[in-house]
C-alpha cells in the first residue's frame, strides 16, 4: 500500500476537465476520431489548450501498441512525453494514477489522460479456439461473466440472495443511462425484461453483460496549485489504492476474488481521510451486475452479505443513500475497456460540480468514488471537491 | 468403430494436466504441486509456493474427490470450445485444500454449492494421428 506520509507531502493533484466520445457503435469511425473529440471536449471543459499539455498517458487495451503517439498526434506533434498504459479494463483509471506521481512529485503541472476502445461484437474472448488454445478455453471454462457467476451463486447459497437482486441492479443502471446522453443505451427495461432475458451464465442474463462498445474518454489533470489558470472547476483526487488479490484457496478469485477491494477501500479511504459513510456517490465495475453488489459491500455501504437488499432498497438509486452508477455504470453507459476507467471519473467530476443535470444526485455532494478492475487489478479512488 | 484394427493411444488434451496411467489397471489422476515446507497443494502445478513462497514444491496425485465451491451453468457458446453449451462450469475444493477449475456436463442441472464430486477423465478431441485426447471433469459422487 501507498505510504501516507508520503502521499501528503505530494502536490495535491486535480482533474480540471473531462471529455467523453459518446459510446456506442461507431463502424466508421477511428481510434483517433473517438479519441479527439474526447480530448477536445476535456480541453474546452479545463479551458485549456493542447499547448498546455506537457504530458500524456493513454489507456487502452486491444491494439495498445503505437495507440498514445496516434491519439495525442491527432492534435499536435509538440514532442511531450506519450506513455501507453494497459490494465485490462482499468487501463485509463491506472493512466489517472501514474499522472497523479508525476504532478504529486512536481515533475510536470498539467497532464491529458485517454483511454479509448474499439470492440468486436459478442462475447470477449481470450484468443478462441484451434488446437493451440489453452486447456481452460478448449473446455469452455474461459468465459468471462461465468466469474462473476460463480461468485454470485456463492453469494445466494451463503446469504439466500435472490437472483432478481442482480436484476434489478441491471433495472437501475438502465433507468440512469435514459438520462445520460453520453450512453450507449437508453432503453428503460423491466425486472421482467430482465430475469426473462437469455441466460448466458447462470444466474446473469443478457441484460446483466456490460456490451461491447467503442469509445473514448478524456482528462485535464493538473496540479491544484496552477488550477487557476483553467476556468474548470477543479476536483481533487483526495486518494486511491491499487492491488491484486491476495492468494486464497476458498476464493473465486480475478476481477471479483473474495475480500480484496474491501482492503483497497480502506486504503483509499485513509489516504482521503474518508469513511465510506462519506462517500455520497459511487462509480463501480458492473461489468456484470452482480459485480455491483459485491463492490457496494466491500466499499463499506453495507454488511457483507447486504449488498442485494442495499439495491432491492433503492439505497443505490440516485435519490438514495450512497447513489451507485448514477451514469449507468458499465452495464448501459457501455464498456469501452480502455476508456471506462475515466469513464467513470468524468461522472464522479459531474456529480461533484453539480452540473450532471437531469440525473444530478440531491444534497451538493462533495466527496465520490471510482473502483474500475482490470483481470484481477483493481484501482479505488475517492475524489472531493 | 471403424479403426478397430489399429488401437487408438489415450492422451491428455494438454500435457501436464493429468497422469495417464503408466501399467495396465491403472487409473488416470490429477497431478498437483505440493509444498514439501507447508504442505499445500496447488493444481494447476506451479514452481513457487503462494502460501509461503519456497521453490519446494513436488509433484503430488489428488486422490480426486471434492466439494464444490461454487459453479454456474454456462448458456453462452464459447467460440471455438470442445464442449458445448449448457453445461456447469464450477470450483472444486479438493479433499487435498487446493482448487480445481472444471466443467460439469453430467447432470449439470444438479450441480449445487457444497455437493460432493469426483473427478473422471473422458475423450473431448483426437489427434492429427487419430489418438483420443482426454480432459478431466468432475460428476456427483453416487450413492
Amino acid at each position: 500500500m501507498a505510504n501516507k506520509k508520503a502521499w501528503k507531502k505530494m502536490r495535491e493533484v486535480c482533474i480540471v476537465g473531462v471529455g467523453l466520445h459518446k459510446f456506442g457503435r461507431w463502424p466508421d469511425k477511428s481510434v483517433g476520431d473517438l479519441v479527439r473529440v474526447a480530448m477536445q471536449a476535456a480541453l474546452a471543459d479545463a479551458g485549456a489548450e493542447f499547448k498546455d499539455i506537457e504530458a500524456g498517458f493513454s489507456g487502452r487495451v486491444q491494439n495498445i501498441t503505437g495507440t498514445g503517439q496516434a491519439v495525442f498526434g491527432e492534435l499536435g506533434q509538440r514532442g511531450i512525453l506519450i506513455d501507453n498504459v494497459e490494465k485490462a479494463c482499468a487501463s485509463s483509471s491506472t493512466a489517472v494514477r501514474i499522472a497523479t506521481w508525476v504532478i504529486g512529485a512536481g515533475l510536470y503541472d498539467v497532464v491529458m489522460c485517454t483511454g479509448v476502445e474499439k470492440m468486436q461484437r459478442g462475447l470477449v474472448t481470450a484468443g478462441g479456439g484451434g488446437p493451440g488454445a489453452p486447456f481452460s478455453y478448449l473446455m469452455g471454462m474461459n468465459l468471462m461473466p461465468a466469474e462473476y457467476a460463480m461468485r454470485a451463486r456463492r453469494h445466494m447459497a451463503d446469504y439466500g440472495t435472490k437472483a432478481e437482486v442482480f436484476g434489478q441492479v441491471a433495472v437501475k443502471s438502465h433507468k440512469n443511462a435514459c438520462m445520460n446522453p453520453m450512453a450507449q443505451y437508453q432503453i428503460d427495461i423491466s425486472l421482467d425484461d430482465v430475469m426473462k432475458a437469455r441466460l448466458i451464465a447462470d444466474p446473469i442474463t443478457l441484460y446483466m453483460c456490460s456490451p461491447s462498445t467503442d469509445g473514448a474518454s478524456a482528462a485535464v489533470l493538473c496540479a491544484k496549485e496552477v488550477a487557476h489558470r483553467f476556468k474548470g472547476q477543479p476536483i481533487t483526487i483526495a486518494g486511491w489504492a491499487s492491488g491484486t488479490p491476495e492468494y486464497h484457496p476458498r476464493s473465486v478469485g480475478g476481477d471479483v476474488a473474495e475480500g480484496f477491494i474491501a482492503r483497497l477501500a480502506k486504503e483509499a479511504y485513509d489516504l482521503a481521510d474518508v469513511g465510506p459513510e462519506d462517500i455520497k456517490v459511487a462509480q463501480v465495475h458492473d461489468a456484470f451486475a452482480p459485480g455491483e453488489v459485491f463492490a457496494i459491500e466491500e466499499l463499506g455501504f453495507c454488511k457483507a452479505g447486504e449488498g442485494g437488499k442495499f439495491v432491492w432498497e433503492g439505497k443505490a438509486d440516485i435519490t438514495g443513500e450512497h447513489p451507485v452508477n448514477t451514469d449507468g455504470g458499465l452495464e448501459s453507459r457501455g464498456h469501452p475497456m480502455g476508456a471506462t476507467g475515466i469513464a467513470q471519473m468524468a461522472e464522479i467530476v459531474a456529480q461533484l460540480r453539480g452540473t450532471a443535470g437531469p440525473r444530478q444526485i440531491p444534497g451538493n455532494p462533495k466527496v465520490g468514488l471510482t473502483h474500475n478492475v482490470g483481470v484481477g487489478g483493481c484501482n479505488v479512488f475517492v475524489f472531493k471537491k | 468403430m471403424t479403426q478397430e484394427a489399429s488401437p487408438r493411444k489415450q492422451k491428455p488434451l494438454k500435457p501436464g494436466i493429468f497422469s495417464m496411467p503408466e501399467k495396465p489397471g491403472e487409473k488416470p489422476h490429477l497431478v498437483a504441486s505440493k509444498c514439501s515446507q507447508c504442505g499445500t497443494y496447488f493444481y494447476p502445478q506451479r514452481v513457487v509456493c503462494l502460501n509461503c513462497g519456497t521453490e519446494t514444491l513436488k509433484e503430488a496425485p489428488l486422490g480426486g474427490r471434492g466439494k464444490v465451491y461454487t459453479y454456474t451453468i454456462a448458456r453462452q457458446q464459447l467460440p471455438g470450445a470442445l464442449v458445448k453449451v449448457p453445461y456447469a462450469i464450477a470450483i472444486v475444493l479438493m479433499e487435498e485444500g487446493c482448487q480445481v477449475h472444471t466443467v460439469i456436463t453430467e447432470d449439470y442441472e444438479k450441480v449445487a454449492v457444497d455437493q460432493d464430486v469426483e473427478v473422471y477423465f473422458e475423450k473431448v478431441s483426437e489427434d492429427a494421428e487419430g489418438n483420443d485426447l482426454l480432459s478431466y471433469k468432475f460428476r456427483a459422487v453416487k450413492g
